[in-house]
């Protein structure tokens, strides 16, 4: 038997995650467009939803954020704010494991300190989903993915609970009297074949140097940055620094850059270490795929399709795995 | 200067000189405003001109234990620039040192051949000081130092003089010739190269370390390669565009291998198989 | 710190890149402390242009000998000269008929009187001077010609995007017009900077901040005539703003 929450208690439920942070959930925009957004009743939320169009990573690495100030004073200084608390709400277990990853860049090692204040700032209520035709995570029916502090699996009278974390158990403690006790149907976990052939790849060390798909994407890569903008592990930043019009302070920003973009490898005097599309495209293949530094070896793509469903020309690097292209042009 | 907050939040120093080394290039000499700079020949700071932006950088110097430390800084961007127009006492940050520098430790006991193009030299500067500090831990240092012109050639006075030195043996070159002659006995006209071909070396028992600009290493390792030198005795320092230093930004990888993190110096083993780290 | 001293101003164009700069009402205080404006004819009664200046900041495309005498002034006058908006840039809307006899276009607009006008096709200023740094957009946005004044205390530039608009569109949480509305937007060849101002009101990228480095604009009118729009309609979209684009370049 496990702690159940039927359908009709989620709104008590929301309500009491409030007291953990402003809640968050997968809503529809006037736009049309899925995001999360701050949630107070139940109805807003979209529960069925497949995949919002920007992952959770931007509530850790926002597009555009001030990361020091400098006075001539002071020098440079870390952006003293408090990060409101916040709760995500509905976390797919792509996206999960999206922030599990990015916990791994940003925490192991050399600690990103404005990282490490968005993420503390979060309670984590993952989701369980079901899978569209442009994903392909082999984690869906899990019990608890990783990093999440509650996960939600659902069914259709309501929701399996379990905690991932001290913070999950506390959640529970607290909404105890939501809860009933329900046998969990068995749930079975599936294998999608494009994961199951990324793996074999992968394991291969496949590149596909000689792969005619590379020629093909570059040519019709319009390098609009959406495939990474979109991804929820593409964390590549790009740091500036503005001076204020007092011609004495000024700002360090970091925004989201991109390894589609020209100016991501170039250097000093004009020398560009990946002048042609095909190599940029490469270059993300191999961090998608391979990792770099520290996480050599580890597969950060985690199937949740977002690439192939933003790319205006429907390029998909997984397809290199498969050998076919899914242009439907 | 270690933990994370001296790797994300710049310490400021100061420049105590500025000296021009050629029409684009000089050395700027910063002290700390606090603390030791402490650093391997080889590994890179970040250098932050207030309001212009960051840029990562070797020093020219090696560490002496004091709070002073050199970099030699061409004009060739808007932060070089920036920081160009800056004299003594203008303010800067500095972040790191990051990376891996030469492997001094290993290096001891055998010979030291440095070959440095261009602005290259800068590194190699700071591991030959760090060398002649303590010649006599060293078989003997053999710098070959190529550069476009004579009038590019950096800090040669400064080499000839220690080139005195009974354990240093210097080999200048330049390209071209354009206006000024060049002084025979010091320096040649060719390039590095062919100047490498003409030398007399013991690869088995020597350590090459290899900094320039990007179209030099691969000339220079198959060089040595005909020479003898095995690729585990070969160390290239190489350039990328590192952003935060720290193995995060991920604007600098060679194949796998991050240039600021696994790098910038690398055994020339570890990145042969890599498509376009050379 | 140095205290600069400016020109600024407007070629063939609408005067509305200087009217942004009038516009930033909180900063032109702090403006008017750290600049000397010497020559500034839309925002002053007596400017002199026989002054030396730092900087030179220059609207609008070049279309008249007029035009000519003052971006030649003003080149050898000062030290920098800094292109704003995309007439300058790029020729700009005032370009946009560029391939049509000038002479019939002046008697579409002055009839008779067209005659005795001396005009020629309006271009960019790289095709007279140097340009040493350029604020795209029509009209730039305020922060970027801000940034550039606080960069110019320092005697040096901002950096600013050179990526398509679609980033900024994405970080947004936009619907993608291309994608989701079928519709011909020109954010992928735009360079960004704009915050994807037009596609959030869901109006689709006209490109008016001009080519982003290495658009792939081949690609780009592939897609769009295979969603249905011509060839030359769109041809004459991307001409509006900038009227010389590579139709076959792909890098």
């Amino acid at each position: 038997m496990r702690p159940f929450l039927p359908e009709e208690r989620l709104g008590s439920l929301l309500a009491l995650l409030g007291h953990w942070g402003e809640v968050y959930g997968p809503v529809t925009t006037g736009d049309g467009v899925t995001a999360f957004r701050p949630v107070s009743d139940p109805g807003q939320l979209r529960l069925e939803y497949r995949r919002t169009l920007i992952p959770p990573k931007r509530f850790l690495l926002p597009p555009r954020e001030t990361i020091l100030t400098y006075s001539p004073d002071a020098g440079y200084q870390p952006l003293d704010t408090a990060q409101p608390a916040l709760v995500l709400f509905g976390l797919h277990p792509c996206d999960l494991q999206g922030i599990a990853y990015l916990d791994r860049v940003f925490l192991e090692g050399v600690v990103d300190t404005s990282y490490r204040r968005n993420r503390q700032a979060l309670t984590i209520i993952g989701l369980s989903c079901e899978p569209d035709e442009f994903c392909f995570c082999g984690a869906a029916g899990a019990d608890l993915p990783a990093g999440c502090d509650l996960f939600l699996q659902r069914t259709p009278a309501g929701f399996f609970v379990t905690a991932g974390t001290m913070k999950g158990e506390e959640i529970c403690d607290r909404s105890a009297q939501l809860f009933t006790l329900r046998q969990p149907a068995g749930t079975t976990p599936w294998h999608h074949p494009l994961a199951d052939a990324i793996c074999r790849g992968c394991a291969a060390g496949e590149t596909f140097p000689d792969n005619p798909l590379w020629d093909r994407f570059a040519e019709r890569c319009l390098g609009c940055g959406a495939c990474s903008a979109c991804c929820p592990t593409c964390y590549c930043y790009d740091v500036l620094e503005q001076g204020g019009l007092d011609g004495q302070a000024a700002e360090r920003l970091r925004e989201w850059d991109n390894c589609l973009f020209k100016s991501h490898g170039e250097v000093a005097g004009g020398v560009n270490f990946r002048r042609s599309r095909r190599e940029r495209l490469q270059y993300r293949f191999l961090h998608k795929y391979y990792g770099f530094g520290a996480l050599r070896g580890v597969i950060s793509c985690v199937g949740c399709g977002r690439c192939r469903a933003v790319c205006p020309v429907e390029i998909d690097l997984a397809a290199l795995f498969e050998g076919e292209d899914h242009d439907r042009q | 200067m270690t933990g994370s907050d001296s790797s994300m939040i710049p310490f400021m120093a100061e420049i105590v000189a500025s000296t021009p080394l050629s029409a684009d290039t000089s050395l700027f000499r910063l002290r700390l405003d606090q603390g030791i700079a402490d650093y391997l020949p080889g590994q890179f700071f970040q250098l932050s001109v207030p309001a212009g932006g960051e840029f990562p950088v070797s020093p020219a110097s090696a560490a002496d234990g004091g709070g002073e430390l050199e970099f030699c800084v061409r004009r060739v961007g808007q932060v070089t620039s920036h920081l160009h127009s800056l004299g003594p006492g203008g303010r800067v940050g500095l972040r790191g040192p990051f990376g891996n520098g030469f492997p001094v430790a290993e290096m001891a006991g055998a010979q030291i051949l440095l070959l440095a193009g261009g602005l290259g030299i800068a590194p190699l500067r700071s591991l030959l000081h760090y060398i002649l500090r303590e010649p006599e831990r060293y078989a003997s240092v053999t710098l070959m130092y190529g550069a476009r012109e004579p009038a590019a050639m950096l800090f040669r006075d400064e080499l000839v003089a220690l080139a005195r030195q009974e354990r240093f043996r210097l080999l200048l070159t330049v390209d071209f010739v354009r206006d000024e002659p060049v002084d025979g006995r010091v320096c040649t006209v060719g390039l590095l190269p062919a100047l490498l071909r003409g030398v007399k070396v013991e690869p088995a028992a020597t350590w090459a370390a290899i900094c320039g600009p990007p179209p030099l290493y691969a000339c220079l390792v198959a060089e040595l390669a005909s020479l003898g030198f095995a690729d585990e005795r070969i160390f290239i320092s190489l350039e990328r565009r590192m952003k935060c230093g720290v193995g995060h930004c991920c604007h600098c990888a060679l194949g796998q291998l991050l240039c600021c993190s696994d790098g910038p110096v690398f055994r020339y083993s570890a990145i042969k198989g890599i498509t376009g780290a050379i | 710190m140095i205290r600069p001293q400016l020109a600024i101003a407007g070629l063939t164009a609408c005067f509305g890149c200087q009217l942004t700069l009038l516009n930033c009402e909180a900063e032109l205080p702090d403006i008017a402390d750290r600049f000397n404006f010497t020559y500034f004819p839309m925002g002053m009664s007596s400017p002199d242009i026989t002054a030396d200046f730092d900087a030179a900041l220059v609207e609008g495309a070049v279309s008249t000998p007029c035009d000519l005498e003052t971006l030649v002034t003003l080149r050898n006058r000062s030290r920098l000269l800094i292109a704003i908006g995309t007439c300058a840039i790029f020729g700009g809307v005032a370009a946009m008929c560029n391939e049509e006899p000038r002479s019939r276009l002046l008697r579409t607009v002055y009839g008779p009187a067209a005659d005795g006008l001396a005009s020629f096709n309006p271009a960019p200023l790289e095709r007279f001077v140097t340009v040493d740094f350029a604020v795209t957009g029509c009209p730039p946005e305020r922060g970027e010609l801000l940034a550039t004044l606080a960069a110019l205390l320092r005697g040096t530039f901002p950096a600013l995007p050179a990526y398509p608009v679609c980033l900024e569109c994405r970080s947004r949480e936009n619907a993608c017009l291309l994608i989701e509305r079928n519709e011909p937007c020109l954010g992928p060849v735009t360079r960004a900077g704009c915050n994807a101002r037009c596609p959030a009101m869901a109006v689709h990228c006209e490109g008016c901040r001009g080519p982003v480095a290495e658009a792939n604009v081949a690609a780009e009118l592939e897609l769009l005539i295979a969603k249905g729009v011509s060839r030359e309609e769109l041809v004459r979209r991307l001409r509006r703003f900038c009227p010389e684009w590579d139709y076959e370049q792909r890098a």
